[in-house]
């Protein structure tokens, strides 16, 4: 088939239909998009939500608490044993006068509670951070174990806890998109075929005109198929486009649900790439949809 | 041109539309089949172009035995054929020239050919001005007129038509049998179906009559 020379033809039968059935169009591209949107919100919230609990992972210290007077040879022992840690992205040493210093910075007009100790009781220590991606507890516990083995340690704290179930319930979060995404693409493909199927229907002398004139199946149902597909790229962008005006109405508001703790955090939409790949998902999913449709119809 | 040999058809048990029909047409010939409504002359066309295929008997147009075809294979042997219908059968959204030049497209004829094929046809039937109209602004001969350049556009060796001027006025229906008659002069083979006895029997040419399904020598 000469399909340069037949693609403006072809362009031409998905325009035209389109725009010959307005209503049947804009009702079925509005349904395609919706289902776009949630899959566009859910995506938005989950790239968040994800980098986020990275972020506070990655930030949250493992702080190696050390024995009031540890040798030089301890301390050099301890530091090789972070250094070498691939899970572990840096590590400092903090003296007990270093953090009397940050915790009466900290405390303001309550350093007064300090003094009244008489001694300083902060321990010398080490703080170590995770490397972005590493979201394995079991992994930060099996270092803590190691860590406290050492000589010289008198006791690690790391956040794993509270991490692990942030970190557990992006994985569930995960499966969910993953599910909905099955759910909601497939709704797509429901849509788009059951349009086209409508369509079809509708234009069945005409498709019968084509055959007569020696017009191979091919020839016929490709039209549908540039059809589907541009539903599709119009329903991802339009999906697009509210994901954008949505996202910007909401920004703080989303930025406050993923921070409780009153830190704020930068809430970014999708990146250019991944918005791309959602126009591009929008419009196989268009296809899709017409290619099941046009089997089912061909098959008659 | 065409060999038909011993044909049934059968729409159900008791809807016998064609009854051992066996009959030829020659190679530049111009036969009328004329009969009834009901007579089974469309159910015959549609055997003969591949829209249906007999219950029993063989077909051979053009030297291609219909029983046994794959759909691309249907397509193409339609290529090598001109059908002219009694509603004209034009897409209502595509210009006249789209509608004619389709037929072109559907083979991969490059487009500066196909449109060039498309002016010389449209100029035959006397359409080189309504080349960019819809067919729902022309009236029922040019909407016949334009079908016939669509079955022309193609030079094939056969034209098959279904009641061509059955919608037509009388002017009308007169200057699309001119068409024909130039048509099969230069060589084309031409079948047209018509239920009207006087257009069949004005130009001189063989007359197989047709009725409930079976020939017969006299009307």
């Amino acid at each position: 088939m000469n399909w340069w020379g037949s693609s403006g033809f072809f362009l031409s039968e998905a325009w035209t239909s389109l725009r010959r059935e307005k209503r049947l169009t804009v009702c079925a591209g509005s349904v395609l998009a919706l289902a776009f949107f949630i899959l566009g919100v859910l995506l938005i919230l989950l790239t968040n939500a994800a980098r986020v609990v990275d972020s506070w992972r990655s930030a949250a210290p493992l702080t190696v608490f050390l024995v009031e007077g540890t040798e030089y040879g301890q301390r050099r022992a301890i530091e090789e044993f972070l250094g070498e840690e691939p899970a572990l992205e840096s590590h400092r040493f903090v003296s007990r006068e270093e953090a009397l210093a940050g915790l009466e910075e900290d405390l303001g007009s309550l350093t007064d509670l300090i003094t009244t100790l008489g001694s300083n009781p902060l321990p010398d220590a080490y703080v170590a951070t995770l490397k972005p991606g590493v979201g394995d507890t079991e992994a930060l516990a099996r270092i803590a174990s190691s860590v406290e083995g050492l000589a010289g340690v008198e006791s690690v704290e790391y956040g794993a806890s509270w991490i692990g179930r942030w970190w557990g319930a992006i994985k569930v979060l995960k499966g969910s998109l993953h599910c909905l995404a099955v759910a909601l693409g497939a709704a797509a493909v429901f849509i788009v075929a059951q349009t086209l199927r409508i369509k079809m229907h509708a234009h069945a002398h005409e498709m019968e005109i084509m055959a007569l004139v020696g017009a191979s199946r091919r020839f016929i149902w490709i039209p549908f198929v540039f059809e589907g597909a541009v539903q599709g790229l119009f329903a991802s962008i339009a999906a697009l486009v509210l994901l954008c005006a949505s996202f910007s109405l909401f920004r703080a508001k989303m930025a406050d649900a993923l921070a409780p703790d009153g830190v704020r955090w930068a809430v970014s939409f999708l990146s250019p790439g991944m918005s791309v790949l959602f126009v591009l998902a929008g419009v196989a999913l268009g296809c899709l949809g017409s290619l099941a449709c046009v089997r089912y119809r061909m098959r008659d | 041109m065409i060999e038909v040999s011993h044909v049934y058809k059968s729409f159900s048990r008791d809807t016998h539309a064609l009854i051992d029909i066996s009959l030829r047409v020659n190679p530049h010939e111009f036969v009328f089949l004329c009969g009834p409504t009901g007579a089974g002359k469309t159910t015959f066309l549609r055997i003969l172009y591949r829209a249906e295929l007999p219950d029993h008997g063989r077909v051979v147009v053009d030297g291609q035995d219909l029983s046994y075809m794959s759909p691309s294979e249907v397509s193409r042997f339609r290529w090598q054929l001109g059908i002219v219908f009694q509603d004209g059968k034009l897409l209502p959204t595509r210009t006249i020239f789209e509608n004619v030049a389709l037929a072109q497209w559907v083979r991969n004829v490059p487009r500066g050919e196909a449109a060039s094929n498309v002016a010389a046809c449209l100029e035959a039937v006397g359409l080189e001005n309504k080349a960019n109209w819809v067919p729902l602004c022309l009236s029922a001969g040019e909407q016949q007129r334009a079908a016939v350049a669509r079955a022309l556009v193609n030079r094939p060796r056969l034209i098959l038509a279904d009641e061509p001027t059955g919608n037509l006025d009388d002017g009308s229906a007169a200057e699309v049998m001119e068409l024909f008659e130039t048509i099969n002069r230069q060589g084309t083979t031409v079948l047209v179906a018509t239920h009207n006895r006087l257009l069949a029997e004005r130009g001189g040419h063989r007359v197989i009559w047709l009725r409930r399904g079976r020939i017969v020598e006299e009307p």
